[in-house]
């Protein structure tokens, strides 16, 4: 997780040179300095590679599936330690790989984080590198730290799954396990069945860029739409891979402090496994101008918008839960809520880019931009900021401090739409996105097109820094901050009849299951949650 | 202490190595068969690569089949052996296997040397010269379809003497069913390519 | 809890062998059945190609793939859970191939060598 939070930080830290650049080009930019073409394209490739592979899958499938899952089902420890570890050293050496790729001759790969040849193959200058030199590349060092990374994700799900199948404590039916278990699980399976068609996509570039082969050359016969198709039918399942962790949490977090039974359990269960389905058959809408088969493109688009039928259904029963609720305004609900609200930003654009026609004149834009980054920022990071904050407790044994948590949460959320909104404007004003300088495009360096430029570099740089209160907030409350309760919020899950923190092995003594996961404010109780382990009077 | 061991209790009749070796052959499907599948879009699109799969040795591949074949049986017979707990067996059972898929690699060299000194390489040079560049992909799909199944053979080559070395001490009897699921898997993989690359011609 | 109750959960996470017994198909049958199909595709291959004889082997090699994965694999002795994990897989490789054979194999490329 720590190593999660670093690479945010490098992300982060990219972000805010391009950004800067596009609001004042060819000026300094302030603790880098001048920024050329050329990098400004390494680092907007490589923010979107970081920020997706190294940030979102580990943050939350990563180090919260670990936590999460098998203390939650009432297991001492994971299914194969071992192979935890592994996973970890994996994905460590990635990052350090991906790292490598800024220092070696040429540079880190520039051509976009989606990787498509012929820019991945042919973007080097000698016409035919012998292999030593071709795979220290900073593309072929790219696909390689992306394989690794796969292949630690892949160990950890394995784990995942296996540690759900067989691990769970006596009583914990299929149907009384929470949701942020069932939902990372069916996040790791759709991870799982996606990913292969990547790995021997990601093997043949790497032969392309090595050893000359031309799968994705045209001159040789091949296809450069084959990798886009390989690329996006694992990319585009990786968008839920992310998302549905997420709402996992959500389903946690909202009954809590709603004081309410999650509405509808079982069809929110359903309606994930539906999307699951469904998330295998939507991938060409990112390839709409790829020059696709147009029928083909029908065909993607309406499975697209049929998609938003399971999500919505999901995002109507976490409000659903809300409502005639005891609602308690903390911070990891604040977070929660936010997340709702923005999402639904992300996801209503998201219908109109689903319909190709819209798509056509949309695509590469900042349209596309904002609308992303509306559904990915809130899904990872405030997704992520919610769980840290209703689980730090638990993790640490210590409280946060609440002030803090709620400024970090404003500035969040205020500077978050301060940047993404505007670039929505940008986006259909004509603005295409990966273009180092706008001051050559008269026709759309115009007002108020530069302004809102601006107000998105100053928003951008104002969110990064507000996430220092959230590292101070962080750092200091686990060194010397108060001491928590064993169940702070008062949940019925079984992490909350753990030690803070929990010890080696989790449990003193092994918890049975007497119900499910959502019985609060039951007639009659006592109190008003009943812990799963709690028997029956 | 005891109450954690406990905790262990599968909910599901399934021990969890086999359902963990189970998962990983689903992950491996995926993979080789989003390759195989992109072969055969190519195949489709091209028929004159026919010319090109003429050269491969029926022969050779049909004899490695059979080898493959064989040797998937002798693991099952050392997994029938680890259930009586039939140390003996088992050492044969697996050795057999093992000097199936050295058979395998053996086989499989020869063809490679016959195919590479007729210029019949990655990139194929030669024909890209003659022009046939589109039957020089060809090869390339060749090559890295047969190359990385031949890793996974000495990968399950590596796991069988793992499983070996453990179960003459007999310890750990279970990893001689898991090392054979993987063994099958590559003789299952290997079912799809003979007909793929040796048969469709 | 006693230790040999202990002892007990050890062979749950390890089953031993002897106790994890979930029958044997006839093996050598399975063998000489995958013989024969073998071949019969190889005596088909020598024909001339049409799509029947394609359309034959191909039949052979996934009849083949089953009768592996079903004796040698022990797939009918493994609950539903793994049979909906194999099925799975081969719904997403055939949604896979046909969301993009109107792309790659029916798009005549015009193929301009270097």
């Amino acid at each position: 997780m720590i190593t999660g939070l670093f690479m945010a930080l490098v992300g982060g830290f990219l972000a805010y040179v391009f950004r800067y650049n596009l609001a004042f080009p060819g000026e300094s930019i302030p603790l880098f300095g001048q920024l050329s073409a050329g990098q400004y394209n390494q680092f907007i490739t490589n923010h979107g590679l970081i920020m997706v592979f190294w940030v979102g899958m580990p943050l939350l499938v990563g180090a919260f599936g670990n936590f999460l899952i098998p203390i939650m089902i009432g297991a001492d420890d994971m299914a194969f330690p071992k192979l935890n570890m592994l996973s970890y050293w994996f994905f460590l050496t990635s990052a350090i790989v991906l790292m490598i790729s800024f220092f070696v001759p040429g540079g880190a790969f520039a051509g976009g984080w989606t990787m498509y040849p012929p820019l991945s193959v042919n973007g080097y200058t000698d016409p035919s590198p012998s292999f030593l030199s071709a795979i220290f590349y900073g593309s072929s060092l790219m696909i390689i730290a992306v394989a690794l990374e796969f292949t630690a994700i892949l160990m950890g799900g394995i784990n995942y799954l296996v540690t759900t199948i067989n691990k769970r404590a006596p009583g914990m039916t299929p149907f009384r396990i929470p949701l942020a278990v069932w939902y990372i699980d069916i996040a790791t399976v759709i991870f799982m069945f996606s990913v292969g068609p990547l790995v021997a996509g990601a093997f043949m570039l790497l032969f392309d860029i090595t050893l000359g082969s031309g799968f994705y050359d045209p001159a040789r016969g091949g296809d450069p739409v084959l990798f886009q198709h390989l690329f996006w039918f694992f990319g585009h399942p990786e968008v839920y891979v992310l998302l549905l962790p997420t709402l996992g949490v959500l389903g946690e977090i909202i009954p809590v402090f709603s004081r309410k039974p999650l509405f509808g359990y079982k069809p929110l269960i359903v309606l994930s496994l539906i999307s699951a389905v469904l998330s295998v058959v939507v991938w060409a809408h990112h390839q709409f101008i790829a020059g696709i088969d147009p029928r083909m493109a029908t065909f993607f688009s309406v499975a697209t918008i049929l998609i938003s039928i399971p999500f919505s259904g999901i995002f109507l029963s976490l409000m659903a839960t809300l409502w005639g609720g005891k609602i308690k305004i903390t911070v990891p609900m604040s977070w929660a809520l936010g997340m709702i609200g923005l999402f639904l930003v992300g996801g209503f654009t998201g219908l109109f880019l689903g319909s190709n026609a819209f798509d056509i004149y949309a695509h590469d834009t900042y349209f596309i931009v904002a609308h992303f980054h509306y559904t990915l920022f809130p899904s990872v990071f405030f997704g992520f900021f919610a769980a840290f904050y209703y689980w730090f407790p638990k993790f640490t044994g210590k409280e946060l401090n609440k002030a803090l948590g709620y400024i970090h949460f404003w500035l969040t959320f205020i500077f978050f739409n301060g940047v993404f909104f505007v670039l929505f404007f940008n986006g259909l004003g004509g603005q295409h996105r990966r273009i180092y300088n706008y001051e050559m495009f008269s026709n759309v360096a115009i007002e108020p097109y530069i302004t809102f430029e601006k107000i998105a570099t100053i928003s951008a740089i104002c969110l990064i820094l507000s996430q220092v209160i959230f590292l101070w907030n962080f750092i200091v409350s686990w060194a010397a901050g108060r001491k928590a309760e064993k169940n702070p919020w008062q949940a019925n899950t079984l992490e909350w009849v753990a030690d803070s923190p929990p010890p080696h092995g989790n449990f003193h003594t092994a918890p049975k299951v007497y119900r499910g996961a959502y019985e609060y404010s039951v007639p009659k109780a006592s109190e008003d949650f009943l812990p799963q382990n709690l028997q029956a009077d | 202490m005891e109450n954690q061991k406990s905790l262990s209790l599968p909910s599901i009749k399934i021990p969890q190595g086999r359902l963990g070796i189970w998962t990983l052959i689903v992950g491996e499907f995926m993979i080789f068969g989003g390759l195989i599948g992109c072969y055969i879009l190519y195949r489709l699109r091209y028929p004159e690569w026919a010319d090109q799969a003429a050269h491969t040795s029926t022969l050779i591949g049909a004899l490695n089949t059979i080898v493959l074949l064989t040797s998937s049986f002798t693991v099952v017979k050392a997994h029938e052996a680890a259930n009586r707990k039939d140390l003996k067996k088992i050492t044969l059972w697996l050795s057999v296997s093992i000097l199936g898929g050295f058979l395998f690699l053996i086989n499989k060299s020869i063809e490679y040397s016959t195919e590479i000194s007729h210029g019949f390489t990655f990139s194929s040079p030669a024909l890209q010269a003659d022009g046939d560049t589109i039957g020089s992909l060809f090869w390339s799909f060749y090559f890295l379809l047969t190359g990385l199944h031949g890793a996974h053979v000495i990968v399950g080559m590596i796991l069988m003497l793992w499983a070996l070395l453990q179960a003459r001490k007999g310890k750990n009897l279970h990893r001689v069913e898991l090392s054979g699921m993987y063994w099958h898997m590559v003789d299952l993989i290997w079912i799809f390519l003979f007909p793929l690359l040796y048969l469709a011609k | 809890m006693d230790s040999q109750h202990v002892a007990q959960d050890e062979n749950v996470k390890f089953p031993d062998p002897a106790t994890d017994y979930h029958g044997h198909p006839n093996y050598l049958k399975i063998l000489i059945l995958l013989f024969a199909f073998f071949a019969a595709s190889l005596l088909i291959g020598n024909f001339t190609l049409t799509s029947i004889t394609v359309a034959v082997i191909f039949a052979t090699a996934f009849y083949k793939a089953v009768l592996v994965i079903k004796n040698f694999m022990h797939l009918r002795y493994e609950p539903i859970i793994v049979w909906i994990g194999v099925l799975a897989a081969v719904f997403c490789l055939i949604a896979f191939f046909f969301g993009i054979y109107p792309d790659i194999t029916a798009t005549h490329l015009d193929v301009v060598p270097r």
